[in-house]
């Protein structure tokens, strides 16, 4: 077998039931550039499914789509049947989509409580208030009053995560947790995962470190140049398609030349 | 490592180069010699980019020495480096919008190349053939579809008249056909003897068009050699794929496949 | 004029032109919005005033009740409607879009009033003032205002530090995209942030009507530059910077009134031009990191 396997259309509709987030056929640009091509996806509740690809393959692209501060060409976006494509960010928070950003993004001259206060502003009902955060990362009560700029890079991180989680939401979006943080302290933060899926929380992440993402994951989906090239639960998957379906290249082995080991979407000469 | 096809051209003697706490080269030493065409791969945050920007002068290291032709080139800045024959161009293709291809070209050739009338639309005309822009030679660049805006990045860089040309992930975004003739044009400037240094995520592009691969992670170098050697390298695959996921290909499978 | 006087005076009117300065500082700390009509709203503010006076027969000092929330509304809506569509059309087009706002103002009321200077007037409350010692006389009129202008920019700082919406309005200046993931519609904020700002210059503008007088013309010509002047001397991002920016200002001008009284405002221009050389990110603020 020499090419990336195309995921299969009854791999995909495998899991029965409306699902709790969908996309259907999203494509999206950023100017000319073609982010992404054609990509469909099901999260499940209590699903961890997880998102991964090099870079440039529209990973990130893929999480501001749904959490809405990117519009897609075409394709649509729905939460538990309804969709939500045409709706602005503020409003999936409400619906119950809410996304860690990429770089984590706090309110730099906000303390650690304010950032939550923030979170929980427009919260909807739910087990989640900033206590509850507090009791998860057994530091931040007592750094509550620090400015959010002065912490490290694994502790924003875990304020970003208690600031989506107040919210309350359905679907929670994590992007790119492991960017410029120690592995050990990764490793921690994905620790807390368990405990968000015990409280209800669906989890869609988006990761770039492989083995970490499979460590956590219930499906796995790979995205190659903006194009799904692997989409599936991960114990089904061999290493071997992973890499190939990561690189896009033939196998390693045997490095193809040009049109060897291509994604899937082909298009004709213009 | 492969032997050096020529008399070096490029050289980085432990260049090093951190923003505060945060180090993103680190005591980076490597040659590159006339006529190779080198690529550079690595994860999101490895340092790439900012290679790019100590070679190309538009950073200035914090420590170590760069040389170019035997010249010392470390105190230069960008457009001095240009003049000396180090080309680059940018991840996000930005012409002068509302000038045309032409004059984009033009004003490569006489600032960056510094010839003067006759001979700046010489070179302009030349490199839109070599780009295959000539028929877009008058449309304005803001009009550009997405593979000839790449296109005339790559022609702008050539315009100054480079001995060595830095691409900066030219290939995202591109369909098959497009990236195909990416590697054609690639060739092309090697054909010429211009030395290429190529960053890039689109790995069938970087495969069929370079003959030396080096990976890069957390500012320092992970391999050097040729790309199917490269990419087999656990150590390049721990930086992509994690420690799991190399473990396992390296272990033999079920079928007796793996490892490599 | 004594020395000391000079200061006094000077710093009594600081606190006039930092509450210019808090409106202008405010709407470029939250939106990035230059406004460049600030001035001219303060005119017009005068303007309405008078206009209000005229009407209902109240004294001058109480104008304000009425204009304040006139213009805090018309503040909100004029952020929700025209400054948000510029702002969608990126920074250049607002700039533009709040250029041709003050040229507009000042032609409208050009149009409806004469080219001649008004004032508020409030009688013999101008020139009242107590003395202390031979030298110092201070009128009470600008004791009032610099009390007024310091309770409002403590309000304004109590308000942002201590309310949820004053929360809202710093994390959404912090990051747009990061507030709105949070659920926050960044366009009312800004809305509340505008209407803030012309609250507070529609304050200083019925002020200034009480000290000094304005025209058509005077909101470009004085007032829109001296509130800069103070927000840049005094560094963006601090309430306290800009009353600090405001009384180097009027001190400024007040000594350079002392030395010769035509050079009032070259001396307040050139204490501006020195902090630009020396410290451009002002006293308070911090120097960009590129």
């Amino acid at each position: 077998m020499s090419s990336p396997d195309q995921p299969a259309a009854d791999q995909v509709k495998e899991r029965t039931g409306t699902p709790l987030l969908e996309v259907r056929a999203l494509t999206a640009h950023h100017g000319q550039l073609r982010a992404l091509t054609d990509v469909s996806l099901s999260v499940f509740p209590g699903d961890v499914y997880a998102i991964i690809g090099a870079n440039g393959a529209g990973k990130s692209t893929l999480l501001r789509t749904i959490a809405g501060l990117h519009r897609p060409t075409t394709g649509s976006i729905l939460l538990d049947g309804a969709d939500v494509t045409g709706q602005r960010p503020e409003r999936r928070l409400a619906a119950g989509i809410a996304m860690v950003p990429e770089g984590r993004r706090l309110f730099g001259s906000l303390t650690v409580e304010e950032n939550l206060q923030v979170g929980s502003s427009y919260a909807r009902p739910g087990p989640w208030n900033i206590e509850r955060v507090y009791e998860l990362f057994s530091w931040m009560r007592d750094r509550r009053g620090q400015r959010a700029a002065q912490l490290s890079g694994g502790e924003q991180q875990s304020v970003a995560i208690g600031r989506a989680l107040v919210a309350n939401p359905r679907v929670l979006l994590l992007d790119e947790l492991s960017l410029g943080l120690a592995p050990l302290i990764v490793r921690r933060i994905y620790g807390t995962l368990p405990g968000l899926l015990a409280a209800g929380v669906t989890v869609l992440l988006v990761e770039q470190d492989v083995s970490q993402a499979l460590r956590v994951a219930t499906r796995i989906h790979c995205l190659l140049e903006g194009a799904t090239t692997l989409e599936g639960p991960p114990e089904g998957v061999s290493p071997q398609r992973i890499e190939s379906a990561y690189f896009g290249l033939a196998g390693v082995a045997g490095v193809a030349g040009p049109g060897g080991g291509s994604p899937p979407h082909q298009e004709p000469p213009s | 490592m492969p032997d050096a096809t020529g008399a070096a051209l490029l050289e980085l003697n432990r260049v090093s180069k951190s923003f505060g706490r945060v180090v993103v080269a680190d005591e980076l030493s490597f040659t590159v010699a006339a006529g190779d065409v080198l690529g550079i791969v690595g994860p999101n945050g490895a340092g790439k980019t900012s290679l790019f920007g100590l070679i190309s002068g538009d950073l200035a290291p914090t420590s170590g020495e760069i040389r170019f032709d035997g010249h010392p080139v470390t105190r230069l800045d960008a457009a001095a480096r240009c003049r000396r024959g180090i080309g680059r161009t940018y991840q996000v293709p930005r012409p002068f919008g509302d000038m045309t291809v032409f004059e984009n070209v033009l004003v490569a050739a006489q600032q960056g190349a510094r010839l003067r009338r006759q001979a700046s639309y010489q070179r302009a005309a030349a490199v839109l053939d070599r780009t295959g822009l000539a028929r877009e030679a008058n449309t304005a660049s803001e009009r550009l579809g997405l593979l000839q805006r790449k296109r005339l990045e790559v022609a702008r860089a050539l315009a100054t008249g480079p001995r060595l040309i830095l691409l900066d992930e030219v290939a995202g975004g591109l369909t098959d056909p497009e990236v195909a003739q990416l590697v054609g044009i690639v060739r092309g400037i090697r054909d010429e003897g211009i030395a290429v240094v190529w960053i890039e995520h689109v790995m069938r592009a970087l495969t069929a068009a370079v003959d030396r691969m080096i990976c890069l992670a957390a500012g320092s170098f992970v391999a050097d050699g040729r790309p199917a050697e490269v990419l087999a390298d656990p150590a390049v695959r721990e930086v992509f794929l994690g420690s799991e996921v190399t473990t396992s290909l390296a272990a033999p499978g079920p079928d007796g496949a793996g490892g490599g | 004029m004594s020395w000391v006087n000079a200061i006094i005076q000077g710093i009594l009117i600081g606190g006039l032109y930092a509450l210019f300065a808090c409106g202008l500082s405010l709407m470029f700390g939250v939106m990035k919005v230059i406004n460049l009509a600030h001035g001219d709203l303060a005119v017009v503010a005068g303007y309405l005033a008078v206009g209000v006076i005229a009407v209902t027969h109240i004294p001058a000092v109480w104008s304000f009740i009425l204009v304040v929330p006139i213009f805090a509304v018309a503040g909100y809506v004029l952020q929700r409607t025209l400054i948000q569509a510029s702002l969608n059309r990126g920074v250049l087009t607002t700039l533009l879009v709040t250029f041709g706002l003050s040229v507009v103002i000042e032609n409208a009321l050009l149009q409806f009033s004469s080219a001649n200077s008004h004032s508020l007037g409030i009688g013999h409350l101008v020139s009242d003032s107590f003395s202390i010692g031979p030298q110092i006389s201070i009128a009470y009129l600008l004791v009032a205002i610099f009390v007024v202008a310091v309770v409002v920019l403590l309000g304004l700082q109590y308000f942002l530090s201590l309310s949820r919406h004053g929360r809202l309005i710093r994390a959404v200046a912090d990051d747009r995209e990061a507030a709105q993931l949070s659920g926050v519609d960044y366009r009312h904020i800004f809305g509340i942030a505008a209407g803030i700002a012309f609250a507070t210059v529609a304050l200083a503008g019925i002020a200034w009507g009480m000290v000094s007088a304005f025209a058509p013309t005077t909101g470009t010509d004085t007032l829109l530059l001296f509130a800069f002047e103070a927000v840049v001397i005094g560094g963006l991002g601090s309430l306290w910077g800009t009353l600090a920016g405001g009384i180097i200002l009027g001190v400024a001008q007040q000594i350079g009134a002392q030395i010769n009284s035509a050079d009032q405002f070259l001396a307040g221009q050139l204490v501006f031009l020195l902090l630009l050389v020396i410290r451009p990110q002002g006293l308070t603020g911090q120097q960009s990191t590129t």
